[in-house]
């Protein structure tokens, strides 16, 4: 209830008039977004009229482009999007949402979030023991440590966009004392992991990503 | 007379079961209970206290009632042992005689602070052992201290058993303390005199946050049912307020999942009680949105180390363009640049990032971006209000291959420089487009004064328009003018204060001064040395004052202390807050002095003569935490006569800084602060100014740079 009212303090505070939007914060914008939307949304509803879904993405659109694509889906925020890559830092590779959100790579291991909230600011790679670490709300460093196990688990049809592959299946089971979780990877014959889904961290669950290419 | 359960026999089972050995014990270690709040808003049972602690930096409101006593309660876990709170509760009815006879009904305010202490731990056999003081400055309404002992027997039950002085001793001779203490700590009536037990017993219910109490008070409501006060006040009760028949209190509580909790109460065999508290925690992950940072560009294996690229005609022009660029991103600025082949410094505006840590990481990320391969080391300045603060140097290569390193948030700190900073070197750039800025802004004002004595709840609000003349890097002319809406007192008596009138005379300058000039001013900040800060004031500082005031300040990046020194001369403004001053005037100053600790408190002391011409100190000590949150509390102590500073005696006060970003969840450098004064005195005042040179300084320096390192990489 106070963090309520400190929101509406702020929001009353800091969506006043001004001539540097810069100082006043993300306030003026958030209010003004969530304004659109609402206006917008009104708009929709009066009109009667329902939104047009979203055409299906597929390989020939991927075909089009030159640009390196991965897409991500939160099942626990129902939210997906396309990730473009954008930089290769010795192997890791970063990927782009249009929403500004990164993920990080190391071959088909998530090494990293940014613009998630709750981000996975590193993780090792490679070894029984892998660590995590994430920013506590006083923005110190908290690891979490597990020990993962590898085991093939056979070859399911996996569905990518418009197309079925026949790819091998690999269960990675990771615990410690007080939590246990399951990343999954589909792999191709010729070895690459066409479809992964991993453990994000706590707040955000499990992510899913699909390489388009 | 008691009803159910004899006094003896219920203590003697709080304490056996609290002290007790028990099988049950050894299964609890896991899931106790929770620790809940009691009806004085500490953590306790209903109306006794329990040797609990609420979770580290757990701040806590509470407001509780029954029969004609109403106490809000703020409570602090100061550290994981020690808490404290502030009290300010509402005696209805409360007679007070006079020299002209008793008044009718008067409602009396009362404002008392509690210190609570964990002495030992709860194991597997003992319990946890508590030593409290309840209002332990000033009249001493509600003065006690107690020993307590609380034991979880299994994940449902808990026992609580104390001993209590003062209001606790199970006595009828109980006093308040002698009132010409006011503010004063009563030391000598700590521990002393008749002893009594208490305890009690809560019991978790099957139904989650439902929980039940029992317990066995051992105060009397002395003080609250005698019609006359043994202490000498001239403190009269008409009629008893309530009849206490029974030491026996129950309840039931309900907490919600987000900390909220209700409780009910039938208190000393004849009142209800009701309850209501909430919580926050600083320390509860929050987190905020935003863009995720440019990804470092390293360079390849076999990069270029040719310098040649400096030869390039307006190399400087464009490469500020490009950072620029970069940088406007993220809602920072290029305020200066310099670099050779193989080194860059850059100094910036930041008006977006809270943790000057993150803006030192997307600055070396925007470096790296757009400097040449060849530069290999990156020099960061934060600057603010035009002080530049710190330099942090990051050498690139470190960038590079610890960006996604596991450990790269610890290993780069390990490896970065955080100095002073002095003059930009001959031959850096300084924008021409960055000044003179003109900067305003209109927004709703609302205050809220708490805990006077007369009018404990007051809301006043209005509107303001800001306006600030940037001329140059630490140059500036700002004012503000306020017109308000919602009065708190709108027909303010004139002050009785016995000092000058340097704070009390508030109801007159919002009376005659509205709308007013709340400031006018022109200021100047400025660097005397690599560590050496000075700032010049002058005009209409704030409400009341205006004049001219100066200030310097040493203070090492690298170092978690500082020195630093005020001198003022003001006069007093005049009511309507315009240009005018009325005939008061005086020269004041302070010598300050600053300390952080590791853990994150930071006391400071200031000693020097006061607006009112009173000479003593400040003593203030905040928890600050590495996101921004401050709690704190400060006295003042000065040689004003006790008897012309009015109520209170000194003045005092608890303060809360809260960050925007952790309210919405986006990233923001601004904070709502807030303060719970005693009472507006005038005695040990101080000039309100509020680009004081410590506090534009000490996030750029190390101490606070490397609290917040984590968000680096963010």
């Amino acid at each position: 209830m106070i963090k309520q009212a400190l929101i509406a303090i702020s929001i009353l505070t800091l969506s006043a008039c001004s001539s540097n939007n810069a100082e006043q914060g993300g306030v003026g914008s958030i209010v003004k977004a969530q304004m659109k939307t609402m206006i917008a949304a009104r708009k929709v509803a009066k009109s009667g009229v329902k939104p047009e879904a979203a055409k299906p993405f597929t390989f020939a659109d991927i075909a089009k482009t030159k640009a390196q694509l991965v897409r991500i889906e939160i099942p626990k925020f129902k939210s997906s999007a396309l990730a473009q890559f954008v930089n290769d830092n010795g192997g890791y590779k970063t990927y782009f949402t249009a929403g500004q959100q990164s993920i990080t790579l190391k071959g088909s291991e998530l090494t990293g979030t940014r613009g998630f909230r709750h981000d996975l600011i590193a993780r090792s790679v490679g070894g029984e023991t892998r660590t995590y670490k994430y920013l506590d709300s006083e923005n110190h460093l908290r690891r979490f440590d597990v020990k993962c196990e590898t085991t093939s688990a056979g070859t399911e049809d996996v569905q990518v966009l418009d197309k079925t592959f026949r790819l091998r299946k690999f269960e990675e089971v990771c615990r410690n004392e007080t939590k246990a979780f399951k990343n999954v990877k589909w792999v191709s014959a010729s070895g690459k992991t066409r479809k992964a889904t991993q453990w994000v961290g706590h707040e955000v669950g499990f992510i899913i990503i699909e390489w388009l290419n | 007379m008691k009803t159910f359960l004899t006094k003896p026999v219920f203590i003697g089972c709080a304490s056996i079961l609290a002290y007790s050995v028990s099988a049950i014990a050894l299964q609890s270690q896991e899931t106790r209970m929770a620790p809940s709040l009691g009806m004085f808003g500490t953590t306790g049972l209903i109306d006794m206290p329990t040797a609990e602690s609420q979770p580290d930096a757990e701040l806590t409101t509470n407001i509780s009632a029954f029969s004609d006593f109403t106490r809000g309660t703020f409570s602090f876990q100061i550290t994981p042992r020690l808490s404290g709170s502030f009290r300010y509760a509402k005696l209805n009815n409360w007679a007070v005689s006079g020299p002209g006879g008793p008044f009718t009904n008067p409602d009396y305010f009362d404002r008392s602070f509690d210190f609570q202490y964990r002495l030992l731990d709860e194991r597997s056999y003992l319990p946890a052992v508590a030593v409290g003081l309840r209002d332990f400055m000033g009249t001493g309404l509600y003065s006690s201290q107690y020993l307590v002992a609380t034991k979880n027997l299994g994940s449902k039950l808990k026992v609580t058993g104390g001993l209590g002085w003062g209001r606790l001793s199970d006595t009828m001779d109980v006093t308040a303390i002698d009132s010409t203490l006011g503010g004063s700590p009563n030391i000598g009536s700590w521990f002393r005199g008749d002893v009594g037990g208490f305890g009690g017993i809560e019991w978790q219910t099957p139904v989650e946050g439902l929980r039940l109490k029992a317990e066995y008070s051992s105060d009397h409501y002395v003080l609250e049912n005698e019609l006359t006060t043994r202490d000498g006040q001239n403190r009269m009760r008409p009629a008893a307020s309530f009849e206490r028949k029974s030491p026996i209190n129950l309840g039931v509580e309900y907490r919600t999942k987000r900390g909220m909790q209700f409780g009910a109460y039938y208190l000393y065999g004849s009142e209800v009680g009701v309850s209501f508290s909430t919580a926050l925690n600083p320390k509860r992950n929050n987190g905020f949105v935003d863009r995720a940072p440019t990804p470092v560009h390293a360079r390849g294996s076999n990069y270029s180390g040719s310098t040649d690229w400096t030869q390039i005609a307006g190399i400087q022009d464009k490469a500020r363009e490009q950072l620029d660029k970069e940088l406007n991103k993220d809602k920072m600025r290029v305020e200066a640049l310099h670099f050779n082949g193989v080194h860059a410094e850059v100094r910036i505006q930041n008006r977006k990032y809270l943790a000057v840590a993150q803006a030192v990481g997307r600055t070396a990320r925007a470096m790296a971006k757009v400097f040449p391969d060849s530069v290999e080391s990156f020099t960061i300045v934060p600057v603010n209000n035009g002080l530049a603060s710190s330099a942090i140097t990051i050498q690139r290569h470190d960038l590079e291959t610890l960006e996604n390193h596991v450990n790269g948030s610890e290993l780069l700190a390990g490896r970065v420089d955080i100095s002073d900073v002095g003059k930009l070197p001959v031959g850096g750039l300084r924008p021409t487009d960055l000044y003179p800025r003109f900067t305003w802004g209109i927004a709703p004002y609302f205050g809220i004064q708490l805990f006077d004595s007369t009018n404990p709840f007051a809301l006043s609000g209005g509107i303001r328009g800001t306006a600030q003349y940037q001329i140059s890097s630490g140059l500036s002319v700002s004012g503000s003018i306020a017109k308000s809406f919602v009065t708190a007192d709108k027909n303010p008596s004139p002050s009785a204060s016995g000092l000058e009138h340097v704070r009390t005379d508030i109801g007159q300058y919002n009376l005659h001064g509205d709308p007013g000039i709340e400031k006018l001013s022109a200021d100047y900040v400025f660097k005397l040395g690599p560590a050496v800060y000075g700032r010049i004031s002058a005009g209409y500082l704030e409400r009341m004052f205006g004049g001219v005031s100066t200030e310097v300040l040493w203070k090492r990046a690298d170092l978690n202390w500082g020195l630093g020194a005020e001198l003022n001369y003001v006069k007093q403004r005049e009511f309507r807050q315009l240009f005018g001053f009325q005939d008061y005037s005086i020269a004041t100053g302070h010598v300050s002095a600053y300390y952080e600790t590791k853990n994150g408190f930071e006391f400071q002391v200031d000693v020097g003569r006061y607006l009112a011409g009173d000479v003593g100190a400040t003593f203030s000590v905040d928890r600050s935490f590495d996101n921004g949150w401050r709690v704190g509390a400060y006295a003042t102590l000065t040689d004003a006569d006790s008897a012309l500073f009015g109520e209170g005696r000194f003045d005092k006060g608890v303060r809360l800084e809260i960050p925007l970003n952790w309210a919405l969840g986006t990233a923001s450098q601004s904070s709502i602060k807030t303060a719970l004064t005693s009472l507006v005195r005038d005695g040990g005042q101080r000039l309100t100014i509020d680009n004081r040179l410590y506090e534009t300084v000490r996030d750029s320096h190390a101490r606070k740079i490397s609290g917040a390192w984590g968000r680096i990489w963010q």
